[in-house]
Protein backbone atom coordinates (compact mmCIF):
# COMPACT_ATOMS: atom_id res chain seq x y z
CA UNK A 1 0.00 0.00 0.00
CA UNK A 2 1.28 3.62 -0.64
CA UNK A 3 1.88 5.61 1.93
CA UNK A 4 -0.62 7.96 2.15
CA UNK A 5 0.48 11.81 2.34
CA UNK A 6 -1.73 13.91 3.91
CA UNK A 7 -1.99 16.61 0.71
CA UNK A 8 -3.67 20.10 1.87
CA UNK A 9 -5.72 21.50 -0.62
CA UNK A 10 -6.59 24.81 -0.07
CA UNK A 11 -10.07 26.71 -0.39
CA UNK A 12 -9.38 30.23 -1.20
CA UNK A 13 -12.56 32.12 0.47
CA UNK A 14 -12.40 35.66 -0.08
CA UNK A 15 -15.67 38.00 -0.65
CA UNK A 16 -18.41 34.99 -0.19
CA UNK A 17 -16.76 33.03 -3.41
CA UNK A 18 -15.57 29.36 -2.94
CA UNK A 19 -13.00 27.86 -5.20
CA UNK A 20 -11.17 24.82 -4.81
CA UNK A 21 -7.57 25.66 -5.35
CA UNK A 22 -5.93 22.35 -5.74
CA UNK A 23 -8.02 19.02 -6.53
CA UNK A 24 -5.84 15.81 -7.05
CA UNK A 25 -8.45 12.94 -7.71
CA UNK A 26 -6.68 9.54 -6.26
CA UNK A 27 -5.03 11.08 -3.48
CA UNK A 28 -5.76 11.24 -0.03
CA UNK A 29 -6.85 14.57 0.49
CA UNK A 30 -5.97 15.09 4.10
CA UNK A 31 -6.51 18.56 5.54
CA UNK A 32 -9.10 21.65 3.71
CA UNK A 33 -7.71 24.66 4.28
CA UNK A 34 -10.18 27.48 4.91
CA UNK A 35 -8.77 31.03 4.90
CA UNK A 36 -10.36 33.16 6.83
CA UNK A 37 -10.51 36.64 6.51
CA UNK A 38 -11.53 39.48 9.75
CA UNK A 39 -14.04 41.01 7.53
CA UNK A 40 -16.53 38.21 6.15
CA UNK A 41 -18.72 36.48 8.53
CA UNK A 42 -20.53 34.30 5.86
CA UNK A 43 -17.35 32.63 5.54
CA UNK A 44 -17.80 30.21 8.20
CA UNK A 45 -20.89 28.40 6.41
CA UNK A 46 -19.28 28.45 3.49
CA UNK A 47 -16.16 26.98 4.55
CA UNK A 48 -18.45 24.00 6.14
CA UNK A 49 -20.48 23.58 2.81
CA UNK A 50 -16.95 23.56 0.99
CA UNK A 51 -15.39 21.52 3.43
CA UNK A 52 -18.46 19.72 3.02
CA UNK A 53 -18.14 18.89 0.07
CA UNK A 54 -14.16 18.35 0.10
CA UNK A 55 -15.06 15.35 2.23
CA UNK A 56 -17.53 13.91 -0.38
CA UNK A 57 -15.36 13.42 -3.12
CA UNK A 58 -12.61 12.73 -1.01
CA UNK A 59 -14.56 9.63 0.41
CA UNK A 60 -16.04 9.06 -3.05
CA UNK A 61 -12.24 9.30 -4.37
CA UNK A 62 -10.35 6.62 -1.93
CA UNK A 63 -12.51 3.96 -1.10
CA UNK A 64 -9.73 1.83 1.27
CA UNK A 65 -8.11 4.88 3.25
CA UNK A 66 -10.42 7.51 5.31
CA UNK A 67 -9.15 10.60 5.08
CA UNK A 68 -8.46 12.71 7.79
CA UNK A 69 -10.43 16.11 7.58
CA UNK A 70 -8.99 18.96 9.39
CA UNK A 71 -9.41 22.53 8.87
CA UNK A 72 -7.24 24.78 9.08
CA UNK A 73 -8.14 28.59 9.73
CA UNK A 74 -5.55 30.98 7.97
CA UNK A 75 -6.29 34.59 9.51
CA UNK A 76 -4.80 37.24 7.55
CA UNK A 77 -3.24 39.75 10.21
CA UNK A 78 -1.69 42.42 8.07
CA UNK A 79 -1.71 43.77 4.56
CA UNK A 80 1.05 46.56 3.49
CA UNK A 81 0.07 47.97 -0.07
CA UNK A 82 2.15 50.79 -1.39
CA UNK A 83 1.12 53.44 -4.24
CA UNK A 84 2.12 57.11 -5.28
CA UNK A 85 0.21 59.87 -6.05
CA UNK A 86 2.30 61.07 -8.33
CA UNK A 87 2.75 64.44 -7.06
CA UNK A 88 5.13 66.19 -4.65
CA UNK A 89 3.35 66.75 -1.23
CA UNK A 90 3.76 69.43 1.06
CA UNK A 91 4.26 67.56 4.45
CA UNK A 92 3.68 70.43 6.78
CA UNK A 93 0.89 71.70 4.80
CA UNK A 94 -1.03 68.42 5.23
CA UNK A 95 0.43 68.26 8.93
CA UNK A 96 -1.57 71.92 9.26
CA UNK A 97 -4.23 71.37 7.61
CA UNK A 98 -4.97 67.85 7.49
CA UNK A 99 -7.35 65.88 10.16
CA UNK A 100 -5.80 62.77 12.30
CA UNK A 101 -2.20 63.20 10.99
CA UNK A 102 0.89 63.35 13.37
CA UNK A 103 4.09 64.94 11.45
CA UNK A 104 7.52 63.86 12.82
CA UNK A 105 10.18 65.31 11.67
CA UNK A 106 12.61 63.45 12.42
CA UNK A 107 11.38 60.80 10.03
CA UNK A 108 10.17 62.51 7.15
CA UNK A 109 6.94 61.72 6.84
CA UNK A 110 3.42 62.54 7.73
CA UNK A 111 1.44 59.39 9.52
CA UNK A 112 -2.34 59.60 9.04
CA UNK A 113 -4.92 56.80 10.42
CA UNK A 114 -7.82 55.65 8.83
CA UNK A 115 -10.70 54.84 11.03
CA UNK A 116 -12.40 52.27 8.60
CA UNK A 117 -10.67 50.40 6.94
CA UNK A 118 -8.39 50.48 9.76
CA UNK A 119 -5.00 51.49 8.62
CA UNK A 120 -2.07 54.29 8.73
CA UNK A 121 -0.67 55.57 5.76
CA UNK A 122 2.67 57.13 5.67
CA UNK A 123 3.45 59.53 3.44
CA UNK A 124 6.13 60.62 1.96
CA UNK A 125 7.19 64.01 0.26
CA UNK A 126 7.39 62.54 -2.95
CA UNK A 127 4.10 61.71 -3.51
CA UNK A 128 5.07 57.83 -2.37
CA UNK A 129 2.17 56.25 0.61
CA UNK A 130 2.02 52.93 2.53
CA UNK A 131 -0.82 51.77 4.29
CA UNK A 132 -0.31 49.41 6.83
CA UNK A 133 -2.54 47.11 9.43
CA UNK A 134 -5.11 46.10 6.66
CA UNK A 135 -6.84 42.41 7.36
CA UNK A 136 -7.76 41.92 3.33
CA UNK A 137 -5.80 43.05 -0.25
CA UNK A 138 -9.44 44.85 -1.17
CA UNK A 139 -9.79 46.41 1.45
CA UNK A 140 -6.15 47.74 1.01
CA UNK A 141 -7.49 48.82 -2.58
CA UNK A 142 -9.99 50.66 -0.90
CA UNK A 143 -8.07 51.86 2.20
CA UNK A 144 -5.45 53.43 -0.28
CA UNK A 145 -8.01 54.69 -2.48
CA UNK A 146 -9.61 56.75 0.28
CA UNK A 147 -5.93 58.43 0.93
CA UNK A 148 -5.68 59.89 -2.21
CA UNK A 149 -9.27 60.75 -2.45
CA UNK A 150 -9.00 62.72 0.80
CA UNK A 151 -5.94 64.69 0.09
CA UNK A 152 -7.87 65.43 -3.55
CA UNK A 153 -10.73 66.34 -2.01
CA UNK A 154 -9.84 67.93 1.38
CA UNK A 155 -6.25 69.18 0.59
CA UNK A 156 -6.86 70.06 -3.51
CA UNK A 157 -3.89 68.13 -4.05
CA UNK A 158 -3.87 67.14 -8.25
CA UNK A 159 -3.49 63.32 -7.55
CA UNK A 160 -3.59 60.31 -9.19
CA UNK A 161 -3.63 56.97 -8.27
CA UNK A 162 -0.96 54.90 -9.79
CA UNK A 163 1.63 51.62 -9.17
CA UNK A 164 -0.66 50.31 -6.47
CA UNK A 165 0.54 47.31 -5.44
CA UNK A 166 0.82 44.88 -2.38
CA UNK A 167 3.88 45.09 -0.61
CA UNK A 168 3.78 42.26 2.03
CA UNK A 169 1.07 40.08 3.65
CA UNK A 170 1.35 38.38 7.33
CA UNK A 171 -1.11 35.49 8.05
CA UNK A 172 -1.03 32.69 10.75
CA UNK A 173 -2.55 29.75 11.36
CA UNK A 174 -2.55 27.03 14.09
CA UNK A 175 -2.14 23.54 13.34
CA UNK A 176 -4.73 20.57 15.37
CA UNK A 177 -1.46 19.63 16.49
CA UNK A 178 2.09 20.50 17.84
CA UNK A 179 5.03 20.06 16.13
CA UNK A 180 8.57 18.65 16.98
CA UNK A 181 10.32 21.37 15.66
CA UNK A 182 14.33 20.33 16.51
CA UNK A 183 13.60 17.65 14.41
CA UNK A 184 11.70 19.41 11.63
CA UNK A 185 14.60 21.75 11.06
CA UNK A 186 17.33 19.17 11.04
CA UNK A 187 15.11 17.70 8.09
CA UNK A 188 15.32 20.52 6.26
CA UNK A 189 18.95 21.69 7.15
CA UNK A 190 18.85 24.34 3.83
CA UNK A 191 15.02 25.77 3.81
CA UNK A 192 15.13 25.67 7.88
CA UNK A 193 16.70 28.14 10.51
CA UNK A 194 16.23 27.15 14.12
CA UNK A 195 18.49 28.97 16.92
CA UNK A 196 16.51 28.23 19.58
CA UNK A 197 19.00 30.68 21.86
CA UNK A 198 17.74 33.47 19.58
CA UNK A 199 14.15 32.84 18.74
CA UNK A 200 11.45 30.02 19.79
CA UNK A 201 10.61 29.14 16.75
CA UNK A 202 12.11 27.29 13.02
CA UNK A 203 12.34 29.80 10.34
CA UNK A 204 11.63 28.36 7.47
CA UNK A 205 12.28 29.63 3.93
CA UNK A 206 9.88 28.71 0.53
CA UNK A 207 11.73 30.45 -2.75
CA UNK A 208 9.26 29.68 -4.93
CA UNK A 209 6.29 31.92 -3.15
CA UNK A 210 8.97 33.76 -1.68
CA UNK A 211 7.33 33.57 1.72
CA UNK A 212 9.04 32.88 5.01
CA UNK A 213 7.51 31.04 7.68
CA UNK A 214 7.94 31.15 11.51
CA UNK A 215 6.86 27.38 12.80
CA UNK A 216 6.58 27.09 16.86
CA UNK A 217 6.19 24.26 18.57
CA UNK A 218 2.64 24.74 19.77
CA UNK A 219 1.76 24.06 16.25
CA UNK A 220 1.26 28.02 15.15
CA UNK A 221 2.73 28.93 12.22
CA UNK A 222 2.71 32.65 10.71
CA UNK A 223 3.57 33.48 7.25
CA UNK A 224 4.52 36.83 5.41
CA UNK A 225 4.66 36.88 1.65
CA UNK A 226 3.77 39.02 -0.84
CA UNK A 227 0.39 38.30 -1.48
CA UNK A 228 -2.54 36.42 0.06
CA UNK A 229 -2.61 33.43 -2.35
CA UNK A 230 1.20 33.16 -1.87
CA UNK A 231 0.30 32.90 1.62
CA UNK A 232 -2.32 30.08 1.46
CA UNK A 233 -0.26 28.05 -1.19
CA UNK A 234 2.88 28.54 1.47
CA UNK A 235 0.66 26.98 4.11
CA UNK A 236 -0.34 24.07 1.78
CA UNK A 237 3.23 23.34 1.14
CA UNK A 238 4.16 23.33 4.57
CA UNK A 239 1.65 21.32 5.70
CA UNK A 240 2.63 18.07 4.54
CA UNK A 241 6.55 18.66 5.91
CA UNK A 242 4.83 19.95 9.60
CA UNK A 243 2.43 16.96 9.30
CA UNK A 244 5.22 14.65 9.44
CA UNK A 245 6.76 15.57 12.86
CA UNK A 246 3.29 15.70 14.60
CA UNK A 247 2.88 15.34 17.99
CA UNK A 248 -0.25 15.27 20.51
CA UNK A 249 -0.58 18.66 22.37
CA UNK A 250 -0.61 18.10 26.31
CA UNK A 251 -3.88 19.24 28.19
CA UNK A 252 -2.07 22.59 28.84
CA UNK A 253 -1.65 23.73 24.91
CA UNK A 254 -5.00 22.71 24.45
CA UNK A 255 -6.21 25.26 26.79
CA UNK A 256 -3.94 28.09 25.45
CA UNK A 257 -4.86 27.31 21.89
CA UNK A 258 -8.67 27.76 23.24
CA UNK A 259 -7.91 30.73 24.83
CA UNK A 260 -6.70 32.57 22.06
CA UNK A 261 -8.76 31.26 19.57
CA UNK A 262 -11.62 32.74 22.19
CA UNK A 263 -10.13 36.13 22.31
CA UNK A 264 -9.40 36.24 18.66
CA UNK A 265 -13.09 35.06 17.72
CA UNK A 266 -14.74 37.05 20.38
CA UNK A 267 -13.07 40.57 18.90
CA UNK A 268 -13.68 39.53 15.04
CA UNK A 269 -17.87 39.25 15.71
CA UNK A 270 -18.02 42.65 16.64
CA UNK A 271 -16.36 43.92 13.37
CA UNK A 272 -18.33 44.97 10.47
CA UNK A 273 -17.37 45.04 7.14
CA UNK A 274 -15.13 47.92 5.72
CA UNK A 275 -15.18 47.62 2.20
CA UNK A 276 -18.12 50.08 1.33
CA UNK A 277 -16.30 52.45 -0.90
CA UNK A 278 -17.85 55.55 -0.58
CA UNK A 279 -16.88 59.18 0.65
CA UNK A 280 -19.20 59.26 3.80
CA UNK A 281 -16.91 59.58 6.36
CA UNK A 282 -15.15 62.72 4.49
CA UNK A 283 -17.10 65.76 5.10
CA UNK B 1 12.16 80.14 27.83
CA UNK B 2 8.94 78.71 28.69
CA UNK B 3 6.57 78.39 25.43
CA UNK B 4 4.01 81.17 24.79
CA UNK B 5 1.30 78.76 25.09
CA UNK B 6 -0.60 80.80 27.64
CA UNK B 7 -1.02 84.36 25.94
CA UNK B 8 -4.04 82.71 23.87
CA UNK B 9 -6.34 82.69 27.28
CA UNK B 10 -8.17 84.73 28.96
CA UNK B 11 -5.54 85.82 31.06
CA UNK B 12 -2.84 86.34 28.74
CA UNK B 13 -5.26 88.44 26.19
CA UNK B 14 -6.34 90.33 29.11
CA UNK B 15 -2.66 91.32 29.70
CA UNK B 16 -1.92 91.80 25.67
CA UNK B 17 -5.07 94.38 25.95
CA UNK B 18 -3.54 96.17 28.80
CA UNK B 19 -0.05 96.64 27.65
CA UNK B 20 -1.31 97.39 24.05
CA UNK B 21 -2.90 100.73 25.89
CA UNK B 22 -0.22 101.42 28.20
CA UNK B 23 1.94 101.32 24.87
CA UNK B 24 -0.65 103.87 23.15
CA UNK B 25 -0.50 106.43 25.81
CA UNK B 26 3.18 106.10 25.72
CA UNK B 27 3.35 105.07 29.08
CA UNK B 28 5.62 102.27 28.51
CA UNK B 29 7.84 101.28 25.51
CA UNK B 30 7.48 98.51 23.26
CA UNK B 31 10.28 96.40 24.65
CA UNK B 32 9.11 96.55 28.30
CA UNK B 33 5.82 95.17 26.97
CA UNK B 34 7.92 92.21 25.06
CA UNK B 35 9.59 91.43 28.47
CA UNK B 36 6.52 91.78 30.35
CA UNK B 37 4.77 89.33 28.52
CA UNK B 38 8.30 86.90 28.43
CA UNK B 39 7.98 87.14 32.16
CA UNK B 40 3.75 86.26 32.09
CA UNK B 41 5.18 83.04 30.13
CA UNK B 42 7.45 82.02 32.87
CA UNK B 43 5.57 83.33 35.62
CA UNK B 44 1.96 81.28 34.64
CA UNK B 45 4.46 77.95 33.61
CA UNK B 46 5.61 78.18 37.36
CA UNK B 47 2.21 78.70 38.58
CA UNK B 48 0.44 76.37 36.76
CA UNK B 49 3.13 73.11 37.72
CA UNK B 50 3.63 74.54 41.45
CA UNK B 51 0.62 76.38 42.77
CA UNK B 52 -2.00 74.60 41.35
CA UNK B 53 -3.42 71.88 43.50
CA UNK B 54 -6.81 70.59 42.40
CA UNK B 55 -7.15 67.87 40.10
CA UNK B 56 -10.18 67.76 37.38
CA UNK B 57 -10.35 64.43 35.17
CA UNK B 58 -12.61 64.61 31.91
CA UNK B 59 -14.02 62.03 29.65
CA UNK B 60 -14.75 62.67 26.16
CA UNK B 61 -17.25 60.81 24.22
CA UNK B 62 -15.52 60.67 20.94
CA UNK B 63 -12.29 62.29 19.67
CA UNK B 64 -12.73 63.53 16.33
CA UNK B 65 -9.50 64.69 14.98
CA UNK B 66 -5.98 64.97 16.38
CA UNK B 67 -2.60 66.49 15.13
CA UNK B 68 0.57 66.51 15.64
CA UNK B 69 3.08 68.96 14.30
CA UNK B 70 6.05 71.01 15.54
CA UNK B 71 5.31 68.67 19.23
CA UNK B 72 2.38 70.47 19.23
CA UNK B 73 -0.60 68.37 19.64
CA UNK B 74 -3.45 69.33 19.13
CA UNK B 75 -7.03 67.24 19.33
CA UNK B 76 -10.70 67.66 18.83
CA UNK B 77 -12.90 66.41 21.48
CA UNK B 78 -17.15 65.75 21.74
CA UNK B 79 -19.36 64.97 24.11
CA UNK B 80 -17.11 65.98 27.23
CA UNK B 81 -18.08 65.88 31.01
CA UNK B 82 -15.52 67.37 33.51
CA UNK B 83 -15.73 65.81 37.10
CA UNK B 84 -14.80 67.32 40.38
CA UNK B 85 -15.77 65.71 43.23
CA UNK B 86 -19.32 66.22 41.61
CA UNK B 87 -20.22 66.77 38.15
CA UNK B 88 -18.46 69.94 37.42
CA UNK B 89 -19.01 70.59 33.74
CA UNK B 90 -20.09 69.46 30.55
CA UNK B 91 -18.85 70.25 26.65
CA UNK B 92 -20.02 69.50 23.27
CA UNK B 93 -17.03 70.38 21.92
CA UNK B 94 -13.56 70.69 22.82
CA UNK B 95 -10.28 71.73 21.67
CA UNK B 96 -7.26 70.79 23.77
CA UNK B 97 -3.92 72.64 22.48
CA UNK B 98 -0.53 70.96 23.81
CA UNK B 99 2.88 71.14 23.88
CA UNK B 100 5.93 69.32 25.76
CA UNK B 101 6.43 70.13 29.42
CA UNK B 102 9.85 69.11 29.61
CA UNK B 103 11.13 70.59 26.01
CA UNK B 104 12.79 74.30 26.77
CA UNK B 105 12.37 76.13 23.70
Amino acid sequence: MALVQPLASGNVMTNGSATNCSAVPGKAAGAALGCDTAAAQQLSSDTQQAADHKSGAAAAGEAEEAPVEEEVDITINNVVCSFSVRCHLDLRYIAMNGDNVEYRRENGMVTMKLRKPYTTASMWSSGKITCTGLTSEPAAKVAARRVARYLQKRLNYQTRFCNFRVVNVLGTCTMPFAIKIADFSQKYPRLACYEPELHPGVTFRIKEFKATLKVFSTGSITVTAPSVAAVQRAIEHIFPLVNEFRKERTAADLAAVAASRARRYGSRDSSESDLDDDDSDID
Amino acid sequence: MAHQLYRNTTIGHCLQESLDELMQYDQLPPALAMKVLLQFDKAISAALANRVKSRLSFKAGKLNTYRFCDNVWTLLLTGVEFKEVQDVAKADRMKIVAMDGRAQV
